[in-house]
């Protein structure tokens, strides 16, 4: 049923959804995932760029099939993504053993793009996460979440951020 | 706050092709643009929508009555969960339409500025093309074609994020 009525109109009507604002295209693509919305880069010349000024950043390593290829999309999303775009919320999830310098990237990125929202969530067999002390003095930051996988805690460390929480 | 009281104050608005759909304020409260134009008292007799159609339109009345029903979150505490899963399903049944529908209730959403629907819209918008490959999505989505970039520009974005496209 859906699809007959979608051929009929879209015989007649163009490509609405490239019309749409940056901001709304934005929020689409902040549902799919790092690697779909550099992907769509690829579907048009009004998509070629439109990753770059994502506001939200979520990376996920279910993703990737390698922590290596996890690793390279990091590196390259952070050194391609428009720099004075500010980063309203980070997000970043993974199992296992990482690099501690993995984490610390994109906290400094999220950081100093002044991130609102951060959400760090991993697998309890992860020893420690190295979360710098200038996180809780940013001026930005209105929600930390910091999950650990399996059966182990769950902490929200909002009451850290001072004066500016809601 | 009742929201079926014959004698609660109605709000006419007009679609673009000249239908009239006569609601209850509260219900079109649920439009943050409306709200507006009611605070400031430039909302006289019709509210014409010159770039919505009275299809598109009865859906986001549809959505704004059934929202406008429910309880909100900061109502009340101790808010029913029964009614939180009432209103899951029905979002989840709202947004079973056709992709152009879609885009149409996203645009007429993001002006009348709900900010709640626009979410919906871009989660369903985001569900669909979720797994799919840049060819599926063009498709999906209805790109322009005059907008497609050449097979050598495509080449350099796929060569550009080559991790993205494993």
């Amino acid at each position: 049923m859906d699809s007959r009525h979608a051929k009929t109109r879209l015989n007649v009507e163009g490509d609405r959804i490239s019309n749409l604002p940056n901001d709304l295209i934005h929020r689409i693509l902040s549902f799919v995932g790092i690697k779909l919305a550099v992907q769509t880069s690829a579907l048009s010349s009004r998509w070629r760029f439109l990753w770059t000024s994502l506001p939200c950043l979520n990376f996920s390593a279910s993703d990737f099939k390698t922590m290596a290829k996890f690793n390279k999309c990091f590196t390259h999303v952070l050194s391609r993504h428009n720099n004075q775009i500010e980063v309203t919320s980070a997000k970043l999830s993974f199992r296992g053993k990482v690099n501690q310098g993995f984490v610390r990237r994109i906290l400094d990125y999220a950081i100093s793009h002044n991130v609102q929202q951060l959400t760090v969530s991993y697998s309890y067999d992860y020893g420690g996460i190295p979360f710098p002390l200038y996180l809780f003095s940013s001026q930005s930051l209105k929600h930390l979440t910091i999950a650990g996988g399996g059966v182990s805690v769950l902490s929200t460390w909002e009451d850290w951020c001072g004066p500016i929480l809601l | 706050m009742s929201t079926s009281s014959s004698s609660s104050k109605k709000i006419v608005l007009k679609s673009a092709d000249n239908e009239t759909f006569e609601i209850d304020e509260i219900v079109a409260l649920e439009s943050q643009a409306i709200k507006n134009m009611i605070e400031d008292e430039c909302a006289d007799n019709v509210i014409p929508l010159g770039n919505i159609d009275s299809k598109t339109l009865s859906k986001i009345i549809e959505y704004c009555k059934k929202h406008a029903e429910s309880p909100k979150k900061d109502d009340n505490a101790d808010i029913d969960e029964k009614a939180v899963e009432d209103l899951k399903s029905f979002d989840a049944e709202f947004a079973k339409v056709d992709m152009p529908l879609i885009q149409d209730i996203l645009m007429a959403a993001n002006f009348l500025n709900i900010d709640n629907l626009i979410g919906l819209m871009c989660r369903t918008i985001a569900d669909r093309i979720k797994g799919k490959t840049p060819e599926e999505i063009r498709k999906i989505l209805n790109i322009n074609k005059n907008d497609l970039l050449s097979p050598e520009q495509e080449a350099k974005a796929r060569e550009e994020n080559s991790w993205a496209f494993d």
